[in-house]
């Protein structure tokens, strides 16, 4: 009997529906304090660059409503780094925890060449797929936001799946008039899913001192505040595009908020702020949707896609205030 | 790497000291213990406003419960400041490199506003760990309607307690650090400090121009989360090679010389 909590995303076979999203879980290793790394069918890791970088001044988050601002700037140890000193490391812990590795580069060169380099170093990584970060700005094109155009998407993707046989997603930027297109160039050029939403842009201005609060003055909203976008998006591209895999993130909180994306038609979900708040968010995310299918006597698959069957829903709706 | 762990407890009581200034207590739970200078991210256990937490240095460990000053300042520390008792609470810790002391004869301990906070903690420890030692607080605020009362529980933690305001309504006239600069005095004492960032950068001139050497400071950043992941609170290295630390994971305790202030 499979387990009712398993589930796949393309390529990806989960224990259970539940992953880490990237940047808020480090490299595997921090939550070690809290809880083991294998209950969580699986994380991302911060995203990794072929260089390290420092990332941007301070400050680099903010509050905001239901939510938070950042600007860290991709800082990151660098592939190399993470070869040599995280990844044995988190491979001792992560059991059965599937390690999802988030690249990104400053050019469509340069993600293709951190592609390549996953490829080559995996006999001692070991992830089990790649995720491709194309929030970041192509610096050697202005630093024009690679997410957010077509073209340079495009060859971003295209470059990373040449490099890389392995399960390949890839996270879609919600700071555009429509993501569907972006998923659809993603399918066709040979990723076997997406990733979305990232976080979108955002500013908070210190009133008392007439300027922006962080340090790069414009930064990543993220947070219960985003979920209803990340819904909206996830619902759109699985009914545009009902084949393709979809990991769904953005602003999950509880197990109520992923079941939403399930819902809307994500095989599993990514969840990231909160961990920073709670950090036994994804392991009470995971054990609400165990209630659940507990309750029911059905399988979390039963509630992927399931808000966009035909005709009306049975039961009437009721406003409980 | 610091034990810390994420604990759903009550709020127990707050208590108003000062103008703004108040002490959050809470029933320590069973199995957690913690070092001065360890911090907690403290939010309300069902997120909203605030959403973050926020990192608080341990204020007293005393009569089993867990002591946290604040002042209410922001959106967080005047929201704490309302709580009622009962008020379930998320405390994730404790976090941080704490303070380690030296063998000495004199311990000083130089506050600067709310900087007070780990300071309770601190002197009860030192009053264990190094009997016969003279503990001094040198404590500053800008006016004396902030100055937090040191009778009763904090009283006989500090063999010298010295305050200063800047127009001298409470204490000596002028700021701590000028307070600081008069004990300069040849006798090697600890020197521990927290405050606002212009009074430790202030005080780490200070003690680095008389010769001062293992200064302990505890710093304060924004954090979103305070175990190394969210990679926030950056303090630039004085050293450049790395540029920045993480304070939540080295600090809030640093020795003042590692820092480029």
């Amino acid at each position: 009997m499979v387990d009712r909590l398993a589930t796949t995303c393309g390529p990806l076979e989960l224990a259970n529906p539940v992953l880490a999203a990237s940047g808020t879980f480090g490299y595997g290793e921090s939550f070690e304090r809290f809880w083991p790394l294998d209950t969580i069918g699986g994380f991302v890791t911060k995203t990794l660059f072929p260089a390290p970088r420092d990332g941007n001044p301070a400050p680099r988050v903010a509050e905001t409503s239901a939510g938070m601002l950042n600007s860290i700037g991709l800082a990151n140890v660098g592939w190399e780094a993470f070869v040599r000193d995280k990844a044995p490391r988190v491979n001792e812990l992560r059991g059965s925890a599937r390690m999802i590795v988030n690249i990104a580069g400053n050019s469509p060169e340069e993600f293709g060449e951190i592609a390549a380099r996953v490829e080559a170093d995996n006999g001692a990584v070991r992830c089990d797929a790649v995720e491709v970060n194309v929030s970041c700005p192509n610096v050697k094109e202005g630093g024009t936001n690679i997410g957010c155009h077509l073209d340079q998407f495009r060859d971003a993707v295209r470059r990373v799946r040449a490099a890389t046989g392995l399960p390949l997603f890839v996270k879609l930027s919600p700071n555009v008039a429509d993501v569907v297109p972006f998923a659809r160039c993603a399918a066709d050029e040979g990723a076997d899913g997406v990733s979305l939403i990232n976080t979108l842009y955002g500013m908070q201005i210190d009133i008392e001192r007439r300027w922006p609060v962080l340090g790069t003055g414009s930064g990543g909203l993220s947070g219960p505040a985003i979920l209803p976008v990340g819904v909206h998006w996830v619902y759109k591209v699985r009914a545009a595009l009902p084949d393709l895999p979809i990991l769904g993130i953005g602003g999950i909180a509880n197990w109520r908020d992923a079941l939403q994306y399930l819902m809307a038609g994500a095989q599993a979900v990514q969840v990231g702020t909160a961990s920073f708040v709670n950090p036994d968010a994804c392991p009470e995310v995971l054990a609400g949707l165990d209630r659940w299918c507990a309750t029911r006597g059905s399988s979390i698959r039963d509630a992927i896609g399931a808000a966009h069957r035909a005709g009306e829903p049975a039961v009437e709706p009721v406003w409980t205030g | 790497m610091t034990p810390g762990a994420t604990w759903t407890i009550p709020l127990q009581e707050v208590e108003v000291v000062a103008e703004g200034t108040y002490w959050l207590r809470f029933q320590r739970p069973h199995g957690l213990a913690c070092e001065p200078g360890h911090f907690f991210m403290l939010s309300p256990a069902f997120p909203g406003v605030p959403f973050l937490g926020r990192p608080l240095s341990i204020g007293d460990v005393h009569g089993g419960r867990l002591h946290f000053l604040l002042r209410a300042l922001g959106r967080a520390t005047r929201w704490f400041r309302g709580l009622q008792p009962g008020a379930p609470m998320r405390l994730v810790g404790p976090l941080g490199r704490p303070f380690d002391p030296p063998d000495r004869e004199v311990h000083r301990l130089v506050a600067g506003g709310i900087g007070l906070a780990p300071f309770f903690y601190l002197a009860r420890r030192l009053r264990e760990s190094r009997p016969g030692a003279r503990i001094e607080l040198l404590y500053g605020e800008r006016a004396a309607a902030t100055h937090v009362e040191l009778d009763g529980a904090g009283g006989e933690l500090f063999d010298v307690v010295e305050r200063f305001t800047d127009d001298g309504s409470r204490g000596a006239s002028g700021t701590v650090v000028d307070g600081a600069v008069g004990r300069l005095d040849g006798v090697q004492a600890a020197w521990y400090g927290c405050g606002p960032h212009p009074m430790l950068r202030a005080l780490a001139g200070r003690l680095e121009e008389a010769g001062v050497t293992g200064a302990q400071f505890s710093l304060e950043e924004r954090m979103a989360c305070g175990f190394g992941v969210c990679q926030a609170c950056i303090v630039p290295n004085r050293s450049g090679s790395p540029r920045y630390r993480l304070l939540c994971m080295e600090g809030p305790v640093v020795d003042p010389r590692e820092v480029a202030w």
